[in-house]
């Protein structure tokens, strides 16, 4: 730099001190959201029970006291006792071992569902919010058709027609819910359309596509963000009701929806398989819930005691 | 674009630019006629009243525009090349940031929250400096102390929250000097600035001036300011322009009755009024403008001719212009 770049002599008093002051109060944004977190009681109970639940689910082979899918015929709907602590299902097999397993298949459920439906929800919802015109029309009114449907019939009528299996569920819930990440999406975008930030990089020469994805994705992801976490226990849930009705992920391997199936079957000889599986489905919705309200409330502190 | 352009010359004509919105209500007549020349080096004041067109004509200039409004005649020549005939891509890529960039009125609002400031200005050094990554850091940090920000390490890794708005207006000239474009727009950049920032501010913009011969388009409602910084002034009036001149003539010797109505309601910049005095009435809504001069329901001066017949723009001494019919009586 040259002698003529400098363009006032001194450096102010007043802006030193504010300097200092900043420095002073070093908390980022990221500390600030846990701060807000942790007030908000309800949320870091449903946070540690998530994280038992990743635990159990990584470590299903290690924790698990039995084989999942090894039948014993001559220990059929057993009570709790010290070698099956949850007692056993219609074939002998144990309860404990197969609850893990089967929140393995839960919560890669509830996570790969977000995915597909926030991929394709957010990515229209974009497109949609950033185009508008006659591309906006197109992309909303196929969300309200979508939204049209009842969900689980649709939902239903998609996992008979993709199949058996893991895949197909998640395909089928996936499909089902990215309307509401493509409508919060929008959404969003519109609310900061106008925003002087996104004039000014348009007017420092951004292309459209560096300006949507550095400054429109970014800004709403905290919407986003609480949406997936709102969404992953109606996955969840939506996973098990398809698994109850016959459909998607097929015996023997474990998930809570087929097990609440069998258990709700011999109900008045055993009620714990149905309940405890029960339980689990219950017991994970509720904790995501929490988190997920807990989020909304750390992220945008506005919006608390909202909707 | 031939780049040899010297000081002196012109650099951006707008000429004769008509303008109009679709609104629900009617169509908003938002600039009829105007032309303004900003030469290479120079700084050109824009002033008017809420609404009198400034900011229209600014964001003309980058093809900024909403969607409803349509453009009726005139050209805007960037060295010569009339920015309204190119297309959108050709604007992005050849003139914004490049050749033209723009700081917006509202510093806290113009930057982007999720990013840090040095990261913002990263992004236009990379696209009109440098992509190389340790080099773009480097160089992000020279413009942060170009424009005196106290210790630019810490101010990098700020978000604009936790910057005050002096800081994050010089933030923002930090990211449009990194494009090192040769138009600066500046839509009333001190609007939202306290009186001593403000100060720096105009310091740091007529030290970019000198030391780059940057010109820029400075727009404002603010008649101290223009005394402050600008070269030639061009003032407006409901999409018209009132009166143009060369800064200490206008202020010496000016000529419209809308003109003297502004110096004369800025406490301080004329020693010689004790009172302040106000312009009565308000800026006429542009969807049904008066007839004639616009000027004239507010004016002191006014007879049957002034709602007749515009008064034209009529060079009254040399690169000196006003559009009244009175002219001559006006003290």
């Amino acid at each position: 730099m040259t002698k003529d770049d400098s363009y006032f002599g001194e450096k102010e008093i007043d802006l030193e001190k504010e300097i200092e002051d900043l420095k002073k109060k070093e908390t980022s944004q990221i500390e600030l959201v846990w701060l807000r977190f942790k007030r908000n009681k309800l949320a870091l109970f449903g946070l540690g029970v998530l994280l038992m639940l990743i635990i159990v689910a990584i470590f299903a082979p290690i924790l698990a006291p039995h084989d999942p899918i090894k039948t014993d015929i001559y220990n059929t709907r057993a009570y709790p006792s010290l070698e099956h602590p949850l007692g056993t299902d219609q074939l002998g097999r144990d309860t404990l071992s197969r609850l893990m397993y089967g929140a393995r298949i839960a919560l890669l459920i509830g996570l790969l569902v977000v995915f597909v439906s926030g991929g394709i929800g957010v990515t229209l919802g974009l497109i949609a919010g950033t185009k508008g015109g006659w591309i906006d029309e197109v992309i909303m009114r196929t969300v309200d058709a979508f939204l049209a449907f009842p969900t689980l019939i649709f939902g239903l009528a998609l996992a008979t027609s993709l199949g058996f299996g893991l895949y197909p569920v998640i395909i089928a819930v996936g499909l089902v819910m990215w309307t509401r990440f493509a409508r919060i999406t929008r959404g969003e975008v519109l609310s900061i359309k106008n925003e002087m930030f996104i004039e000014s990089a348009e007017a420092i020469g951004e292309s459209k596509t560096h300006i949507v994805l550095r400054y429109f994705l970014p800004n709403i992801l905290p919407s986003i963000v609480v949406m997936a976490t709102i969404q992953i226990p109606w996955a969840i849930l939506a996973a098990a009701a398809l698994n109850y009705l016959g459909v998607g992920i097929q015996p023997p391997t474990s998930s809570w929806g087929e097990m609440v199936k069998s258990g709700s079957v011999y109900m008045q000889f055993n009620p714990l398989l149905v309940t405890v599986s029960g339980m689990a489905i219950v017991i994970t919705v509720l904790a995501f819930n929490f988190v997920g309200d807990g989020l909304r409330d750390a992220l945008d502190p506005v919006r608390r005691g909202g909707k | 674009m031939s780049s040899d352009i010297h000081v002196g010359d012109p650099l951006l004509v707008i000429e004769d630019l008509k303008l109009e919105f679709k609104t629900e209500e009617g169509t908003v007549k938002a600039l009829d006629g105007i032309n303004i020349t900003v030469k290479k080096g120079e700084i050109h004041g824009v002033i008017g009243e809420t609404g009198c067109g400034k900011s229209v004509t600014s964001l003309t200039t980058l093809g900024l525009l909403d969607n409803n409004a349509r453009i009726r005649g005139g050209e805007v020549l960037y060295k010569g090349v009339n920015l309204l005939k190119m297309n959108d891509e050709d604007l992005r890529q050849k003139i914004r940031g490049n050749e033209i960039s723009m700081i917006f009125q509202n510093p806290s609002t113009s930057l982007n929250p999720v990013y840090t400031a040095g990261e913002q200005i990263k992004e236009s050094v990379v696209i009109y400096q440098s992509d190389d990554k340790k080099e773009a850091q480097k160089l992000v940090l020279d413009e942060l102390d170009r424009v005196k920000l106290p210790d630019p390490e810490d101010v990098y890794d700020k978000y604009p929250h936790e910057l005050s708005g002096g800081m994050q207006q010089r933030v923002m000239i930090a990211m449009m000097l990194a494009c090192n474009s040769n138009l600066l727009i500046a839509d009333e950049p001190t609007t939202a600035l306290d009186v001593s920032i403000q100060a720096q501010f105009l310091k740091i913009l007529r030290g970019l001036k000198e030391s780059r011969d940057l010109s820029i388009l400075y727009i404002t409602h603010d008649m101290a300011v223009i005394s402050e910084i600008c070269d030639v002034v061009t003032v407006m009036y409901g999409g018209q322009i009132a009166e143009k001149a060369d800064v200490h003539e206008l202020f010496k010797n000016p000529k419209h009755p809308y003109t003297i109505g502004l110096i004369h309601s800025v406490p301080g910049v004329m020693e010689s009024i004790e009172e302040f005095e106000t312009i009565p009435g308000t800026v006429p809504r542009l969807i049904n403008p008066p007839s004639g001069c616009r000027f004239h329901p507010r004016c002191e001066y006014a007879r049957e001719i002034c709602k007749e017949k515009k008064p034209e723009l009529e060079e009254i001494e040399k690169d000196h212009f006003v559009a009244c019919h009175f002219w001559e009586e006006v003290e």
